[in-house]
């Protein structure tokens, strides 16, 4: 049964989850919500959400599960393997850039994600930050990686009904390039235009089991299963997510200080 | 429900790799053993560590589990026929690659075969559980672009004749080994028979049937092949709408003999795109992509990384569930008949250099 035959009062994310659930047996918890935002029903005993969601919060409250959906993201995953398997070698610069359609994400969270995904693709925590931001615009981060590599992160605000969506990833090494965007664009492409009289719609379906959900609530979901079948996870990713926090908040520091800032160490996180 | 007890058998298929990882993975199937149809294979195979028995004959496979339920062919097309008998006659339910047969005497055998013996066999269609074909099936239905006027569909890919022998023999790809026109010393066999999707998609969108067939072959772009690599098949369909196929092995390949990083000369070893005119609108739609590209080791040449693939897993799924409730799946032998049909057409077509009714 495809996700968008099931009947349900769920949300969209917890309709995927529940699918996934069933579909392979995985016992769900009792009273759990995985959402976008904090916004849960009260009955709320586990909250599932992506970090960056909580991102002001170093020490979220037991109940709480920040996810890392890039993990579960298929190009970030295929950009972590081109450097793990070492098809690039030796990486020299991390870009990204990323205009964030309003409504979605904060400057802050946007940091927060585009810091999470660099670390973890590249695997290496961010030793240093430094950070110029403009007001609710835009914000410029410049990270050092302990393993030695820089990364140039670039963050601006877009309109909400923007036609095009910017989000890239560049890795440069002295042998091979690896991005999500293929060469000779300006923006990343969608699997289906389609053109009528009113306005051209775009889709990028990635997730057969998943069909509905887009890409980045497909990569939600698939966090959440994938925590929930090794609970773990959940232990691994709020290490994580503390030193995500941590670093957002010295990138906003180092702007308002114009200083670069050290990346404190917390225990084996990327 | 209970896990489905699956083997498969020659692992000469081209999709041999994918298998494995939806076999070990998927809860709902129980992967019992596996027959290769070399030592070399089951040497290859066995050195995957996956801790399931590598057999070099079914009839021993299958005696040795009788437990087995369901199979999947994963061999060259001239053995599916036999592969198939021996499973009916075990009661055995049938996955089968996307080519059971161009010989349509036998394929009316495979069917006689599975009614009489009443086991289920699916056809390897995997695009069906794709999830742009998903959108794309979901935007025709939706009636937004009106009624469809014309298709035009690529399925290009490189040539796997290097890693699969099989498919660069005529008599086993094609299943005999016949001239594709007099004077033309190229046989039917190649690129035409690793590319049925745009067919089958072309039926499914339309809902219509093929009426008409013109397809004509270009020179050969790896030049010792002796079978086509490079074609184009237009025509109308029963509905008046019209459709440009191109299935050609146009993406360049380095000849390993098995595939990995490095394997393509052209960036993308595999396309599917679709270009449908509507009397309303149109729809553009690329199967496989957006990727991820780089142009790292191991020939640092530019080069797309998949990002897609997850189709095995619907397809599985569909497999499944046809088996425990004991119906047969939407891609089944009788569907893809005219299919198959319409493909031999465009040999003829190719033969006769002129338009084929079907």
């Amino acid at each position: 049964m495809s996700f968008t035959r099931i009947k349900s009062q769920l949300h969209p994310l917890q309709q995927g989850l529940k699918l996934l659930a069933d579909k392979y047996a995985v016992t769900l918890p009792t009273d759990w919500h995985l959402s976008h935002s904090l916004q849960s029903p009260a009955t709320t005993r586990m909250l599932m959400l992506p970090g960056w969601a909580v991102c002001d919060q170093l020490s979220p409250s037991s109940d709480i599960h920040p996810l890392l959906p890039w993990q579960e993201e298929r190009r970030f995953v295929e950009l972590r393997q081109i450097v793990q398997q070492g098809t690039i070698e030796h990486v020299s610069m991390w870009r990204s850039r990323w205009l964030v359609p309003d409504g979605t994400l904060t400057l802050p969270q946007a940091i927060y994600r585009e810091a999470g995904i660099c670390q973890w693709v590249l695997d290496s925590p961010a030793t240093s930050v430094f950070a110029t931001i403009r007001g609710t615009s835009a914000a410029n981060v410049i990270l050092r990686l302990e393993n030695g590599v820089t990364c140039g992160i670039e963050i601006g605000r877009a309109p909400a009904d923007a036609p095009a969506t910017v989000d890239r990833h560049e890795i440069i090494a002295q042998r091979g390039v690896a991005s999500d965007q293929v060469v000779d664009c300006e923006v990343r492409p969608s699997s289906i235009y389609v053109m009528t009289d009113s306005a051209a719609k775009t889709y990028t379906d990635v997730d057969h089991e998943l069909f509905g959900l887009n890409e980045q609530q497909a990569a939600i979901v698939r966090t959440a299963f994938t925590a929930l079948k090794t609970l773990d996870a959940f232990t691994a990713d709020r290490t994580i997510h503390e030193q995500l926090a941590h670093l957002t908040a010295l990138a906003i520091e180092s702007d308002r200080s114009q200083q670069r800032l050290d990346v404190l160490t917390i225990g084996g996180v990327v | 429900m209970n896990p489905v007890r699956i083997a498969m058998v020659s692992l000469t298929h081209g999709h041999t790799r994918k298998y494995f990882t939806t076999l070990k993975s998927n809860p709902k199937l129980q992967w019992v053993a596996v027959c290769a149809e070399s030592m070399e294979i089951k040497q290859r195979f066995d050195a995957q560590n996956f801790g399931v028995p590598c057999y070099l004959d079914d009839q021993i496979m299958y005696d040795e589990h009788p437990d087995i339920e369901a199979v999947v062919l994963a061999s060259a097309n001239h053995l599916h026929l036999e592969q198939m008998q021996r499973c009916a006659g075990r009661g055995i339910h049938i996955l089968s690659m996307k080519i059971p047969t161009f010989d349509m005497d036998e394929y009316d055998r495979m069917i006689q075969l599975v009614q009489k013996t009443d086991i289920i066999c699916q056809i390897e269609l995997e695009l069906h559980y794709n999830p742009v074909v998903d959108r794309i099936k979901q935007v025709v239905a939706s009636g937004e672009l009106g009624t469809i006027q014309s298709i035009a569909a690529t399925n290009t890919t490189l040539s796997p004749t290097w890693a699969f022998p099989w498919q660069g023999v005529p008599e086993y790809s094609y299943g005999s080994r016949q001239p594709l026109s007099s004077g033309d010393s190229r046989f039917r066999g190649g690129a035409l028979c690793d590319h049925p999707h745009i067919f089958d998609l072309a039926r499914w969108l339309t809902g219509s049937d093929f009426q008409s067939i013109y397809a004509q072959v270009a020179p050969n772009i790896r030049p010792d092949l002796i079978e086509e690599d490079m074609l184009v098949v237009t025509g109308k369909m029963q509905d008046g709408s019209a459709f440009l196929f191109d299935p050609s092995w146009s993406r360049m390949e380095e000849r390993l003999e098995v595939p990995g990083p490095g394997w393509e000369v052209y960036p993308k070893r595999m396309e599917v795109d679709l270009v449908v005119v509507g009397e309303k609108g149109n729809m553009l739609a690329d199967c496989f992509g957006p990727n991820v590209y780089h142009n790292g080791g191991p020939n640092d040449r530019y080069t797309v990384q998949y990002t897609y693939f997850d189709e095995w897993i619907g397809m599985m799924d569909e497999f499944v569930n046809c088996i425990r409730k004991h119906i047969q799946p939407k891609i089944n032998l009788s569907w893809h008949r005219r299919t198959i049909e319409v493909m031999n057409a465009c040999y003829e077509s190719i033969a006769i250099d002129n338009v084929v009714t079907v």
